[in-house]
């Protein structure tokens, strides 16, 4: 009888014990799982972002830079919208393209009659779409995608011609 | 005898539910600091995600403005002029937002994200401050430390504020 109850107590202490592993397990695992969840969320806010900040800022630095009276305008090439901004050199007028191509977005540097296209562009940074859109003194940049974003520009030199 | 080696066998057991409680234990601390740091970083992600999109609109409000005006920010963005002056008599302009810091065409409740527009003009010289701020009651995305006390009279309300002057071109 004594025995019983001893091997009884013996079978409910490596249960309990058996339990409580299974409960830190459980515990070690939700664990993993939340900080797996927190860091996919800042991944993914990082990348939303890169193409709703970090896409927007370049194309806004860029347009301050280069923002002479009739040197800043959009133009479509191929459906494609392209930020053109041309900028006169002794050897003549170069030009600076800014578009969405292939999955990226793209900056092309030329002289004006090279005859290259938007194919050869570098790729920028990546990103799901961009379009520009001009009303005036206004331009309008909008990033496409989960974290796109929208930036409304003022032209200093009013967007007018040189 | 045998009793004996029975009972050490019991005392064995024990000691190992002894070692494992004290493993979970430990673990608990250590989880517990784990999901604190989680819980931090997630609202810190959030926060910088917030701040982003509030700095960028209210680049585009300041942009509106200096290029057309209160006109602009009325016909472009939706701003409604508040009848009450400001402080100093400024021209204060007001507009909801909604999440995602973008105009909220109309549709939003009453306890939004606003941005707010105060322009002042003296001789000849426009000056705007923009301020966006969180709805009343969403402490979670209030700013603290270092941010708080740049903006000591927001009460973590103020995320972000923008001033910009222009210089007004007078018709002959």
């Amino acid at each position: 009888m004594q025995q019983k109850r001893e091997q009884r107590g013996q079978i409910m202490g490596t249960l309990f014990t058996m339990l409580l592993f299974l409960v830190f397990v459980m515990c070690a695992l939700f664990t993993v799982l939340a900080g797996g969840k927190v860091y996919e969320n800042i991944g993914r806010r990082m990348a939303d972002n890169y193409t709703g900040s970090v896409a927007l800022q370049y194309i806004a630095n860029k347009i301050r830079q280069g923002d002479e009276a009739g040197m800043a305008r959009v133009i479509e090439v191929d459906d494609t919208s392209v930020l053109e901004l041309s900028q006169d050199f002794e050897s003549g007028r170069y030009i600076s393209w800014i578009y969405y191509y292939d999955g990226s977005i793209r900056e092309l540097f030329t002289r004006q009659d090279s005859g290259l296209g938007l194919s050869d562009g570098i790729p920028i940074l990546e990103c799901e779409g961009l379009s520009f859109t001009q009303d005036g003194r206004l331009l309008t940049v909008e990033t496409a995608g989960e974290g796109g974003g929208r930036l409304l520009l003022s032209l200093r030199s009013a967007g007018g011609t040189k | 005898m045998k009793g004996k080696v029975e009972r050490k066998g019991g005392s064995g057991s024990g000691l190992f539910l002894m070692e494992m409680i004290v493993v979970v234990f430990f673990f608990v601390i250590c989880a517990s600091q784990c999901i604190l740091a989680f819980a931090t970083s997630e609202r810190m992600s959030r926060q910088g995600k917030d701040l982003n999109q509030a700095v960028t609109m209210a680049e585009s409000i300041i942009e509106v403005w200096k290029a057309e005006g209160s006109d602009g920010l009325a016909g472009r963005l939706g701003f409604v002029s508040e009848s009450m002056a400001g402080p100093d008599g400024s021209q204060v302009y007001v507009l909801k937002l909604n999440e995602k810091w973008q105009p909220a065409d109309g549709q939003a409740e009453e306890n939004t994200r606003m941005a707010r527009i105060e322009i002042r003009e003296e001789s000849g010289m426009s000056e705007a401050v923009v301020t966006m701020e969180n709805p009343l009651g969403l402490p979670e995305i209030a700013y603290r430390k270092e941010a708080a006390e740049l903006l000591p009279d927001s009460g973590g309300r103020i995320v972000f504020k923008l001033k910009a002057e222009k210089y007004e071109r007078f018709s002959e």
